[in-house]
């Protein structure tokens, strides 16, 4: 990969091995890559053909989805 | 590839559809840009910059803080841009970093390709000669750790990098200023 930044690599790439591994679960009639946490499923990415669903904020990453 | 996650506050996989949605949706007239980055992956920035550069609806973006890196080619991406006075922006090489890297000649050439993308994208974006700006991306003493240099929001604007320096109001009223001149010309079609 080729960086454009400034901030030095060894600090991007200081704790690479910490990355939790993503789920694909579906939910709200959408496909998500999600996180799992204490909370709940965590927004990785959206998977959608629509792209008004990406300026609905309830599905930015980073969103919780609550479980049914 | 996308950055550790907590490197990265944005994501580039959801703006490229957002944008897409922004174009489309008829109840959006105009789109501003707010840019505070440290710059990133190539590919990312360039293809938000390029996906801004080809919208049809008025855009204009500013620079607040800190406009790095790949983070130029996006601010000059909108039809009209602007930076605060104090906003900072780093002109520098490119860099080939993290993962194995193959040392042939060959790798050296396509990390030339790579980065005549973003001189060819800043040069044909802005005011900016391409001599003038390599001189600013290979020149030493003014960064610390690196080759290259930092203009603040008025050099960038003399420079002609920027179009204007200002802040949010000035944006807004470019940006509604943009809107009404689309508008008007769509009507005189009709």
């Amino acid at each position: 990969m080729i960086l454009y930044t400034i901030v030095p690599w060894e600090v991007i790439f200081q704790d690479e091995e910490e990355i939790q591994p993503t789920h694909l679960i579906n939910a709200a009639g959408r496909t998500f890559s999600v996180r799992k946490t204490a909370e709940g499923d965590v927004i990785e990415r959206l998977h959608s053909t629509d792209p008004n669903d990406f300026l609905d904020q309830r599905w930015n990453p980073g969103n919780l989805i609550l479980r049914d | 590839m996308v950055l550790p996650p907590k490197n990265k506050t944005t994501k580039y996989e959801h703006i490229i559809p957002q944008l897409v949605a922004v174009e489309q949706n008829p109840k959006i007239k105009g789109l501003l840009v707010i840019l505070n980055t440290v710059g990133g992956d190539v590919e990312a920035g360039l293809a938000i910059a390029e996906m801004l550069e080809s919208m049809r609806k008025p855009t204009v973006s500013l620079v607040l803080g800190g406009g790095h890196s790949i983070g130029l080619p996006i601010a000059l991406a909108c039809r009209y841009s602007i930076a605060a006075e104090t906003a900072t922006m780093t002109i520098h090489p490119l860099r080939l970093s993290g993962g194995m890297i193959i040392g042939i000649p060959q790798t050296f050439e396509y990390m030339e390709k790579m980065q005549d993308r973003i001189v060819r994208f800043i040069t044909r974006h802005s005011a900016i000669s391409e001599q003038r700006y390599k001189e600013l991306m290979f020149r030493t003493g003014d960064l610390v750790r690196d080759v290259g240099s930092i203009l603040m929001g008025r050099e960038a604007m003399n420079e002609g990098l920027i179009n204007e320096v200002g802040g949010l109001g000035t944006a807004v009223a470019k940006l509604e200023e943009l809107i009404r001149l689309a508008e008007e010309s769509q009507g005189g079609l009709q």
